[in-house]
């Protein structure tokens, strides 16, 4: 089948683009026959998917399937092109669940329509998809609203005696974000839960175009309060990708010490979240004291609580002085005992642990046909983590394991998120050790106009995939941003079925997943 | 049970006891304009992510914190020390134009420096982006 | 003198909850589509180190229990209604205060397709904290500040 790919389909250049990706031009009808390829004879996985708008360079829409095949750490992507004349393509979501997604926001943002798409609904718009409204299409101006729509719910419908259909958000009851979930239960049990999310799409994909890419960097720091950091290291990432340049040795090593920073105060802040699930007070305030005095740490050695500010293109902005060190392995060494000890009273708390056992599970199989990444998909026996498949920054040179459980149930999830905190206190101090002397930041190269690139890197709740093609002038002509929380919202309805409406909450916590990132 | 009743005891009373302490050295405040007059450059309007630096008739340089993001940029863009970073975070306002601070911004040609440095024109970098 | 004026600070913004709604004040927090940063510093202010109840201060599950909504997000398209819902059904009288740069003025995103940049254009803010995201201590200088318009709000 490769050859058949060679010798049909000219393989694109690889000079400007990354090294380990191959790129197939593929024709539409050829389409799900070489992704079926892909994921189910190479092992690929949907790395993203993404439409574009190229009519002014080439005069076609264009779709890019990004695989990603760990075991030969390389990327492939499928280009196809889509005439104005007609502007549909073949669904591969019959064979390749995951995605699902993927298509449906193309149909919604671009106007390119999935064929025998089996659930053809809109994604991003709540009722009817309102008509030639198509925003991501480059004539289509920043500032015209989305206009107001015919209501019309796509709930999946549950029939029977006895099942009652319960609303709640999208504005909850705690200081969380926004989304509305309609679940269908008999007595306490959940048959079906619909969760309809993007009420936070604010249109930064749409906003980003034309941007500079400094700037754009400040954007890709506020899709996510608490992904920050990762999302500013992918898009980083993929700049310097596009743009072939080697970051100082000291840089590496700064970005694995900021990102594990990141995913210890996201990781322990979850402990302590996970304990409101089921009333343990004690859990709720030493895990938002440890997470608020990783915070004011951050706040020392970076000058912001949520790591903003701390990369920039080609390099990071802060450096970390010998004082700054001594106070980064202090504070550390303290909340690591005081994490120890917490988790030994959680993980041997009765309560806990009968609140937690056997709750929620998502099967390894549900966990592959959607592509489910992060802490979710480790605690199911998916055992990917692209710090390890794909390293970035300095993760190839430090050791660390990658934790994952069989189980797939609330406590696993748990049981993950506290083995790689460990995990990042390792790293930290390793990183530390190595430090190298040297330039944090060296300057990009100008990149040439309209070619693409990714980027990647692994946030608290799984891989954050930056897609990005340059415009004239070192500005930006399309950027796709696919969170972790894009790629696990779908799973989480199927992990609530058949547990009760209480375990709802401790379920959804569990996952731990961004609203704003998943929407953007 | 013994244990959570250890660490509580052990932990303590951890709430703070000075509830406006000052922030970080490090912390990124709301950035000020400085006693140094602007030169004109324009930079720092054309840094702006946010176009939160503006030019009001050519004679005022305006700063409004309400859609500031706080990135300290136009601090390390500004060639003359104009706009000074500080760490101040208590900006809560219940009058939103207190949120703009106004400096004055020389015009075209008032003496050489200027017109070496001010060749501005908000025409050409109006757009926050 | 810092101490001695956080000592003052506090004791006025305990004074101002007990002349306007006696002990308590109570807060319904609305996400009107922002990033999540000024959800978790707000959320931040509940935990042991801050402890804002320890003021009177508490946030509660429905709008009709508040007094006081915490907007943040620069209201997105699809919540715009809810944002109207939530103020409508919060009991008179009301304040809303706007945290963060997006709430204050559009911050990054400013307007776009789906987003208006910044909620004073759906509903009327009483209080402004700028601050990408606002600090705590910044959060709760806010709170102060809008009890004392409170105050006034009910004098007219």
């Amino acid at each position: 089948m490769e050859q058949h790919l060679d010798l049909h389909f000219p393989l694109f250049a690889r000079g400007y683009n990354m090294k380990n990706e191959a790129v197939y031009l593929v024709l539409k009808e050829d389409l799900p026959e070489a992704c079926k390829y892909f994921v189910h004879e190479r092992g690929g996985r949907i790395f993203t998917i993404l439409g574009n708008d190229e009519r002014q360079i080439h005069g076609s829409f264009a779709l890019y399937y990004i695989f990603s095949i760990d075991s030969e750490q390389q990327f492939i992507t499928l280009k196809i092109l889509i005439g104005e004349s007609d502007l549909t393509f073949p669904s591969i979501t019959n064979k390749i669940p995951a995605a699902n997604w993927y298509e449906r926001e193309i149909f919604d943002l671009l106007g390119i329509m999935p064929l025998n798409h089996p659930s053809p609904y809109p994604l991003i718009f709540h009722h009817e998809r309102p008509r030639g409204f198509y925003p991501l299409r480059k004539e289509f101006s920043l500032d015209v609203k989305i206009p107001h729509q015919q209501v019309v719910e796509h709930f999946t419908k549950v029939e029977g005696t006895g099942i009652v259909q319960i609303p709640v958000g999208p504005i909850h009851a705690g200081i969380i974000e926004p989304g509305h979930f309609r679940f269908s239960a008999v007595g306490d049990t959940v048959i079906h839960l619909n969760a309809r999310l993007f009420y936070t799409h604010r249109g930064i994909e749409k906003r980003s175009e034309g941007m500079p890419l400094n700037q754009a960097l400040l954007l890709a720091e506020r899709i996510c309060g608490v992904c920050a950091l990762s999302h500013a290291a992918s898009f980083a990432h993929a700049v310097e990708n596009i743009g072939q340049t080697e970051l100082p040795e000291r840089a590496r090593f700064l970005r694995t010490i900021f990102l594990e920073l990141e995913r210890l105060y996201n990781h322990i802040g979850d402990v302590g979240n996970i304990c409101a699930g089921f009333g343990f007070a004690f859990g709720i305030s030493q895990g938002s004291r440890l997470r608020e005095e990783l915070l004011q740490l951050n706040e020392r050695i970076t000058g912001h609580r949520y790591l903003r500010g701390v990369i920039r293109l080609g390099g990071t902005h802060v450096d970390l002085s010998l004082s700054q060190i001594r106070d980064i392995r202090n504070t550390l060494h303290r909340i690591e005992s005081e994490f120890r000890e917490l988790t030994e009273i959680l993980l041997s708390h009765e309560i806990a642990m009968n609140r937690m056992q056997s709750t929620g599970r998502l099967s390894l199989s549900q966990v592959m046909d959607l592509e489910v990444v992060g802490p979710a998909a480790r605690a199911s026996g998916r055992n990917i983590d692209i710090r390890r498949d794909q390293p970035y920054a300095a993760y190839s040179i430090l050791s660390f394991s990658v934790p994952h459980y069989t189980e797939g149930d609330v406590l696993a999830r748990i049981r993950v998120r506290i083995d790689e905190a460990f995990q990042s206190f390792s790293l930290i101090d390793q990183a530390i050790d190595r430090l190298p002397t040297g330039k944090i930041c060296t300057p990009i190269n100008d990149l040439p106009a309209y070619h693409w690139a990714f980027g990647w890197s692994e946030s608290p709740r799984g891989e954050n995939v930056h897609w990005f093609m340059t415009g004239p002038n070192q500005t930006i002509y399309r950027y796709r941003i696919r969170s972790a929380a894009y790629s696990n919202w779908p799973a989480v309805p199927l992990a609530v079925q058949g547990n009760i409406i209480p375990d709802f909450p401790l379920i959804n916590k569990s996952f731990e997943l961004c609203y704003s990132c998943c929407d953007r | 049970m013994f244990q959570i009743f250890s660490k509580i005891w052990k932990t303590g009373v951890v709430t703070q006891k000075d509830d406006f302490s000052e922030a970080p050295p490090l912390f990124r405040g709301k950035p000020v304009f400085g006693t140094t007059a602007c030169n004109g450059c324009g930079q720092c309007i054309k840094v702006c992510p946010t176009g939160a630096i503006t030019l009001i008739n050519y004679q005022l340089l305006s700063l409004s914190y309400s859609s500031c993001i706080f990135c300290d940029i136009c601090t390390g863009e500004c060639k003359t020390g104009t706009i000074q970073p500080t760490t101040e975070y208590r900006l809560a306002t219940k009058h939103k134009p207190d949120l703009t601070i106004t400096t004055s911004f020389p015009q075209k040609g008032d003496d050489e420096h200027v017109a070496s440095a001010g060749s501005f024109r908000p025409e050409n970098a109006a757009k926050p982006y | 003198m810092l101490h001695q004026q956080a000592a003052s600070d506090r004791k006025m913004l305990q004074n101002r909850i007990k002349e306007v709604l006696g002990h308590s004040l109570h807060i319904r927090h609305v996400d009107s589509g922002s990033c999540n940063g000024c959800d978790f510093e707000m959320s931040t202010l509940t935990n042991p180190i801050y402890d804002i109840q320890r003021l009177g201060v508490d946030f509660v599950a429905s709008p009709r229990h508040a007094d006081m909504l915490l907007v943040t997000g620069g209201v997105t398209v699809h919540l715009e209604e809810a944002l109207k819902k939530t103020y409508q059904a919060t009991a008179h009288p009301k304040m809303v205060v706007a945290v963060g740069s997006c709430a204050c003025g559009g911050g990054i995103v400013g307007e776009t397709y789906a987003n208006y940049g910044g909620i004073d254009q759906i509903v009327p803010v009483y209080v402004y904290i700028p601050g990408c995201p606002p600090r705590p201590q910044a959060i709760m200088e806010g709170i102060l500040l809008a009890l004392d318009r409170m105050n006034e709000h009910r004098e007219r």
